[in-house]
């Protein structure tokens, strides 16, 4: 079941006596150390400061964190974005959470379900209250169409293979996407992992706007500014890949992900069944740990007791 | 090539040259005591602490034996290993490197050091030895220089780098460093450092992006630390918390101050302005350097202070951002498998000056490193101290509070302020209890201090009344511009003390008729509250009406006393002087009637239908009486008995 959280400055919070920067939403039932998670992934730095005359350039954070911290491993979708005044004239942000387990996982991947209408919130000017239902996750799929943001943004659609190849050779690489304000990251990692297998899709961590890894979680697809300090650290360590699009990015090598970001795929029917949309996680394979062998005779060593 | 499985195994222990040690026979137990065959007389080291045994299959395997302090490769846990590539571990204190071939050992020898004197000597029947000379910094060198340390390396102890300034605490007697990050007291030899080498990154405690953090038990001669890769590492850390604690506030003892207030009190907009006014004032007028700690820290400071006071368009209409719960304003570590979100200090190095006029007497003294919180609100409100949000336990550290009342808050305050066009007045702008917010300060502050239901703290709790461009017509005086003067006998100026405690009492009295509850609340927690007047900017902010927000204009800020509660502050501590007595100015002492009651005098005023209230701490200074001319002085105890 799908779990969702409201994070903004109100003037009344949903927890009796909080305001300022509150939860103003969640599910019923929302476990408190899930709540407290969610709110931790509530932080967001503005690009420009609110008196900027580019403020409304500051970049939207569309992130996919997996955590474990709850015992099991769940998905967190996030949009986290400034917002306008509160209610005591002072700067605002506006973060909506989506917690969700992998047997609700759409076949599109966390892009794809970022981008569909009406997921997200994008502003928020209700009363503070539960949300009674669980969150429905729309089903369904990419149309696995050329990848034009990125034709539009670097003249190649190919290169939106660069992302899906990196993966794909090394599925636990970090890259670091460096954008300007105003390009649509959310559009360019859509694209990018519209390519890879509906499989591996979930397996993808990114944001759209990367300044600091919150603890307990990993990211691989980072996107940043030129200017950000994360970016600054990433250069000096020669393991780090790097994808810059407002510069030269790497020469590419034609594989078939390429030919399919410029040309995209023949559409494909969507399955009718829910079960069949939904993507199919393959049973965890057990392991077995083989124990040391005891063949040697322990009996002459000192017995094991605990030490202070 | 060796002909049956080995390996090589060399032990690092601290303050103690390392041994490598060749193991051909198995199973080979390592331990602290004799009947082992690798012996390591370290007191981590439990007594069996691992055993090195061979497998059906010809491989190597190294097995923790239910170790106290067990077995660490980068920084996690292990019970078991695989010897089949060179291994840096970590048992307790002691380093342990694993390697497969002599000449992997060799290499590894290499990577560290630069010349090596080597002695192989059999003394057991299942290993050999290796005896090597290092020359470098033992961890036991670091943490007392006298020992062993010859001349070069005690004049390396006494320079600037990390391990001079541990060897300096080592040495100097002082009990604990106090973490500014997590408030975890912990002493010198558990200084963490922070790896270097592009290979150690993932710390359990700060996340996969972080450099890991180690217990070093080597330096360069330069006094840094060196790390598993080799390379040297400057950087210290907490044990608990692992975030980095700059070297020049390990070496000053801290000095915490907490800033409270309720939302949108303007607690940023005041430690802006105070910072950037005491960067001035400090050096200017009191010989007292005042600069930042650490650049890193403070930079979020530093953007505010530049968007105020160095924006290059002084017509602007600016606005610091609403300080968050989490993000820039917060370290996020991972402590008990919880998030937690500390705050980042702001930290500051306090000395005296070359000019001080008793600058060797009260270098050492006064060398402190203050440190400060930029809180948001939200965190004082009642129900918002919880586990995983430690963010105002600075306040059981801190031996003075500042809390922010704003009056355009209090609806009592505001019916008395006419006259004024500020947005924050406006008919909808929110209003808001703010006794309340000292209240849940005062309980968190009794609830982690166990102090007892009606007992006071030591602590100095001084209520700064904010905005006073706003309301200070409400005061039947004029403020002074500043409370200090020149004083030709320190060569610095000195503190109008009697004036800052007239000024305070005169505040009181108008806050007891106006929010009674405040004074009582403050008075009933602290033995020592002073209450002061000040504005961060100095005149109202605006209304941006395109966006809604209340902005400032950079060219009419003009702060007034945000300096003050720092330099009443820094005189309690005896860092700044006060006038002397033979130098103040006292009016003539009108002859009133004074009665001690518990902890308050009753001084009967004539005209006044109740006598005036005046607390212990106002005893020995000369006090006018609110509304009149008059002035009196509650003498010291010892004098009102003679």
């Amino acid at each position: 079941m799908a779990l969702e959280l409201v994070y903004t400055s109100a003037e009344r919070g949903l927890r009796p006596g909080t305001r300022g920067y509150c939860t103003v939403a969640h599910t019923k039932g929302i476990a408190p150390a899930a709540l407290q998670i969610l709110e931790a992934l509530s932080s967001y730095k503005s690009l420009y400061a609110v008196h900027e005359e580019q403020q409304a350039d500051n970049p939207i954070s569309y992130s996919h964190y997996s955590s474990n911290l709850l015992g099991r491993s769940v998905s967190v979708l996030s949009r986290v974005s400034p917002s306008p005044a509160d209610h005591t004239g002072r700067s605002n942000k506006l973060a909506h959470h989506v917690l969700l387990h992998a047997r609700e996982y759409p076949v599109g991947g966390p892009l794809w379900l970022s981008q569909q209408p009406g997921f997200f919130l994008d502003n928020w000017k209700e009363e503070a209250h539960l949300l009674e239902l669980p969150k429905s996750i729309p089903v369904g799929d990419s149309t696995g169409g050329k990848a034009e943001t990125w034709e539009q943004v670097t003249g190649d659609a190919g290169n939106a293979a660069l992302l899906a190849t990196l993966f794909q050779k090394t599925p636990k690489a970090q890259v670091y996407l460096v954008f300007s304000p105003g390009m649509s990251t959310l559009s360019l990692l859509g694209e990018a992992l519209a390519l890879l297998p509906p499989a591996s899709r979930w397996q993808v961590t990114y944001n759209t706007y990367f300044t600091s890894l919150p603890v307990g979680v990993n990211c691989l697809w980072r996107c940043c500014v030129p200017e950000a300090e994360i970016l600054r650290e990433a250069r000096r360590n020669p393991q780090a890949q790097i994808f810059d699009l407002t510069g030269k990015l790497p020469p590419l090598e034609e594989n078939k992900l390429v030919e399919l970001a410029r040309n995209g795929r023949p559409a494909q029917p969507v399955p009718a069944s829910e079960a069949a949309e939904r993507v199919a996680v393959p049973p965890k394979k057990k392991k077995f740990m083989l124990l040391p062998q005891r063949s040697v005779n322990m009996l002459n060593l000192k017995p094991r007791k605990r030490e202070d | 090539m060796d002909e049956f499985p080995s390996c090589y195994l060399r032990v690092r222990c601290p303050g103690l040259p390392p041994v490598v040690h060749q193991v051909t026979q198995f199973p080979c137990r390592i331990g602290r005591v004799d009947g082992n065959e690798i012996v390591i007389r370290d007191s981590s080291i439990s007594s069996l602490h691992a055993v090195l045994i061979l497998q059906a299959n010809n491989l190597i395997q190294l097995e923790d034996q239910w170790s106290t302090n067990g077995i660490y490769l980068n920084a996690r846990r292990v019970s078991q290993l695989l010897v089949d590539r060179t291994l840096s571990l970590t048992m307790g204190n002691v380093k342990v490197d694993l390697t497969v071939t002599q000449e992997e050992m060799h290499q590894l020898e290499s990577k560290v050091h630069n010349s090596t004197t080597v002695k192989i000597t059999r003394d057991r029947d299942k290993t050999s030895t290796v005896m090597l000379e290092r020359p470098s910094l033992t961890r036991a060198e670091v943490l007392n220089p006298d020992l062993k340390a010859n001349a070069m390396k005690k004049r390396f102890l006494m320079g600037d780098s990390p391990a001079a300034t541990i060897s300096r605490i080592a040495g100097s007697g002082r009990r604990g460093i106090v973490c500014p990050h997590c408030w975890h007291r912990f002493d010198i030899d558990e200084f963490l450092f922070i790896a270097r080498h592009q290979s150690l990154i993932g710390d359990p405690v700060l996340g996969a992006d972080a450099q890991q953090r180690f217990l070093p038990s080597r330096f360069t001669l330069e006094g840094n630390a060196l790390d598993a890769g080799g390379t040297s590492c400057p950087d210290m850390a907490c044990p608990r918390c692992h975030l980095r604690i700059p070297q020049a506030a390990s070496e000053m003892p801290p000095l915490f101050l907490s800033i409270v207030g309720a939302t949108s009190s303007g607690k940023s907009y005041f430690l802006t302005s105070m910072s950037w006014e005491l960067r001035n004032t400090l050096s200017r007028n009191f010989a007292i350097s005042f600069a930042d700690t650490d650049a890193v820290n403070n930079q979020l400071l530093n953007d505010f202070e530049e968007t105020l006071f160095l924006n290059s368009d002084q017509e602007a209409l600016v606005a610091l951002r609403k300080t968050e719960l989490q993000g820039e304003l917060y370290n996020q570590v991972l402590l008990d498998n919880m998030m937690i979100n500390l705050p980042k200090p702001f930290m500051f190095t306090v000395t005296p000056a070359e000019h001080h006029p008793k600058y060797q007497e009260v270098r050492d003294k006064m060398s402190r490193t203050l440190v400060l919180y930029d809180n948001a609100g939200e965190h004082f409100e009642p129900g918002m101290d919880l586990v995983d949000n430690p963010t105002t336990q600075h306040l059981l550290h801190s031996d003075t509070i500042f809390f922010l009342f704003d009056p355009t808050k209090d609806v009592r305050f505001r019916r008395l302020i006419t006259g004024v066009d500020d947005p924050q007045l406006a008919a909808k702008a929110r209003v808001q209890r703010q006794e309340i917010i000292l209240t849940e300060m005062i309980n968190r502050i009794k609830k982690y201090s166990g102090m007892r239901t009606g007992s006071r703290t030591g602590k100095t709790l001084i209520v700064i009344v904010s905005k006073c461009d706003v309301w200070k017509q409400l005061l039947e005086f004029d403020l002074p511009k500043e409370p200090w003067r020149w004083e030709s006998m320190y060569n610095t100026c000195v503190l109008d003390v009697n004036l800052i405690k007239n000024i305070s009492f005169q505040l009181r009295h108008l806050l007891e008729e106006i929010c009674p509850e405040l004074v009582s609340t403050a008075e009933s927690f602290a033995g020592e509250v002073l209450y002061l007047p000040n504005s961060a900017l100095g005149h109202s902010p605006e209304l941006n009406d395109e966006n809604g927000m209340i902005g400032i204009r950079p060219g009419k800020v003009n702060p007034f006393w945000v300096t003050v509660p720092m330099l009443y502050f820094f005189y309690q501590r005896g860092f700044i002087p006060p006038i002397p007595v033979e130098n103040q100015t006292r009016m003539q002492d009108a002859d009133f009637e004074m009665k001690l009651s518990g902890d308050i005098y009753f001084v009967s005023v004539p005209g006044r239908q109740k006598p005036l209230q005046v607390p212990l701490s106002y005893t020995g200074w000369q006090l006018r009486c609110p509304g009149t001319d008059l002035w009196f002085t509650i003498p010291e105890p010892d004098q009102n008995e003679q």
